[in-house]
């Protein structure tokens, strides 16, 4: 299988970082804080693709760098270091390392390639303007001029994402927890991106909700046959929804491998504690 | 002209330098450049920002006009011809035609201008983005990265609410497929007049301390949808009171004793004209 994104030593540090910053902090260490500089080691090396068409998820505990790894390959936050390669046939871009990409580029790319729906809503949304007018802005970013066009797109998505149309216009500030990662959902897939990013989407949902976006997505993944990344410390949405998994802690990946291997049979003595204290 | 005064007021320095700014904001269209604004004896946000520029090109020669929102005669227009006519001794005018330098507020004459002449606009928002966006430092990289997406959606969401764009002045627009500029506020009806035009379109904003232009025969678009363009205001059967003209921009007088609306033109030089024209006068 071809990897649609691979990469490479990913580091995110934040503070002004001291060279004995990786070297101090870890899992071995219990922290990721260095104890020279004070600095915080959000993520360190961390190296993994992302295959087409897959499901990848990135488990742990808050604080163990997950969604720093997400934010950085959405291009949210500046990397320390790392190299960031996209495969794919359809990019004009040709770069050894995308982390290396104008600030301009870099927003041209996640506008065609990239989807994200955060776990805050309103990191993704713009709670002021309809929902309708959310999904527009993903499209006019794509240079999509044409209102009907517009509208009928939207309205496409909020069909898929069983919002009701009726309330298209309304914003989003007006709808339940559940109903606004709907709509994010929705945003994110407005200009049918290659790769998907979640980042704890179905976290601070009830029950039966979490388990009507979940469907949500695993249906939209077989329709789109999307790349997905999907954060959680859930390990229940992990199982669900992915096939292959990866466990950090301490902004390190501890233990990387097939979901059921992963969560069956624990290596690594953090994902044992992991697995048996919560399924 | 007031010998205590260096001629048209400003010194040498300055108008060299807003000269220098002109020419940068010439080279790049639609793009604000920032200039020093020096303090002028009029309070800043009235009209200090045309004032300079008008001062920094001003020569013996040429013949001004000044109106503000179409009035030759109104306060603010008066005291501004008076000051600068002090200061340089110029010819003034209320015919577009023969005036070489045109400052104005809000309005752009009626009569179409060539390339011998210069429309300088007072501007007291020289910044597109900022319905959308209130900081300037995003702003400066909205415009660095063309990335106008969220001005667009204003749009979009005002059609959705309204039915309409509700934008009447400060209507925004696409300079030469690149930057999106304030047009400072003159009505929608004043849009059209800007693309391709013979005239060098000048912006000042003294309190913004901003300087943008419009050179000739330059691309501005307003923006609009492929299915929803652009309108100007409409006056459907409405005529000027004074001399009947259909077809210029009319403002609206509603009288206080009987409440009856009556419409004049806006651009009073035009209006006296035709009115003259039509009683058989030169105008």
């Amino acid at each position: 299988m071809r990897p649609i994104l691979s990469a490479a030593g990913l580091t995110k540090i934040f503070g002004k970082g001291c060279a004995r910053c990786e070297s101090s902090t870890g899992p071995q260490f219990e922290t990721n804080v260095c104890r020279h500089c004070g600095s915080v080691v959000a993520c360190s090396q961390v190296t993994f693709n992302l295959y087409a068409g897959e499901i990848l998820g990135i488990v742990g505990e808050s604080g163990s760098g997950k969604s720093t790894v997400v934010k950085l390959l959405h291009f949210d936050w500046e990397c320390t270091t790392g190299v960031l390669e996209i495969h794919d046939p359809t990019l004009a871009l040709n770069r050894a390392n995308f982390f290396n990409l104008s600030p301009f580029q870099k927003r041209q790319l996640r506008n065609a390639y990239m989807g994200i729906v955060y776990q805050n809503p309103h990191l993704g949304l713009r709670m002021e303007v309809s929902s309708g007018g959310n999904i527009a802005e993903r499209l006019i970013m794509a240079d999509w001029r044409n209102l009907v066009q517009m509208r009928k797109r939207a309205s496409e998505l909020l069909v898929k994402t069983e919002i009701p149309l009726e309330r298209m216009n309304e914003p989003p500030r007006y709808f339940s927890s559940g109903m606004q990662q709907r709509v994010q959902i929705a945003k994110a897939l407005s200009n049918n991106p290659l790769i998907l990013y979640l980042d704890e989407v179905t976290t601070g949902l009830d029950v039966s909700i979490q388990a009507r976006v979940l469907d949500l997505i695993r249906n939209l993944h077989q329709e789109y046959r999307l790349s997905i990344m999907v954060v959680s410390h859930d390990l229940g949405v992990i199982r669900l929804l992915t096939k292959r998994t990866l466990v950090m802690k301490y902004g390190r990946i501890v233990e990387m491998g097939l979901t059921d291997q992963i969560l069956e049979d624990p290596q690594h003595p953090y994902t044992q504690v992991l697995v048996s204290s919560q399924l | 002209m007031n010998p205590g005064y260096n001629y048209a007021f400003l010194d040498e320095g300055s108008k060299k330098e807003i000269r220098r700014k002109i020419l940068k904001a010439v080279a790049i269209p639609g793009y604000q450049v920032p200039f020093g604004s020096p303090e002028m004896p009029v309070a800043r946000g009235w009209g200090t920002g045309g004032i300079q520029l008008t001062l920094s090109l001003i020569g013996p020669e040429d013949t001004l006009k000044v109106i503000d929102q179409g009035c030759d005669g109104s306060v603010n227009a008066v005291n501004i011809k008076k000051f600068i006519g002090r200061v340089t001794d110029v010819r003034t005018t209320t015919d577009t035609i023969c005036a070489t330098l045109i400052q104005t507020r809000h309005r752009i004459p009626e009569e179409p201008m060539t390339d011998k002449q210069i429309l300088i606009l007072q501007v007291p928002f020289p910044e597109a983005l900022r319905t959308v966006e209130p900081s300037e430092t995003e702003t400066r990289r909205m415009h660095g990265e063309a990335d106008y997406s969220r001005l667009w959606l204003y749009l979009y969401e005002d059609i959705v609410k309204f039915k309409e764009i509700s934008i009447g002045a400060r209507y925004p627009v696409m300079v030469n497929g690149r930057y999106i500029m304030d047009p400072s506020p003159i009505p929608r009806w004043d849009i059209p007049k800007l693309h391709q035009a013979e005239t060098l379109y000048l912006f000042g904003a003294g309190r913004e301390k901003r300087i943008y232009a419009i050179p000739p025969y330059t691309e501005v678009r307003p923006l609009e949808f492929e299915d929803f363009k652009f309108r100007v205001e409409e006056f459907h059967d409405k005529v000027c009171l004074r001399c009947g003209s259909r077809n210029t921009f009319l403002d609206e007088i509603i009288s206080e004793s009987t409440g009856q609306r009556t419409y004049f033109c806006s651009d009073t030089g035009h209006c006296d004209k035709v009115l003259a024209a039509q009683e058989g006068q030169p105008s």
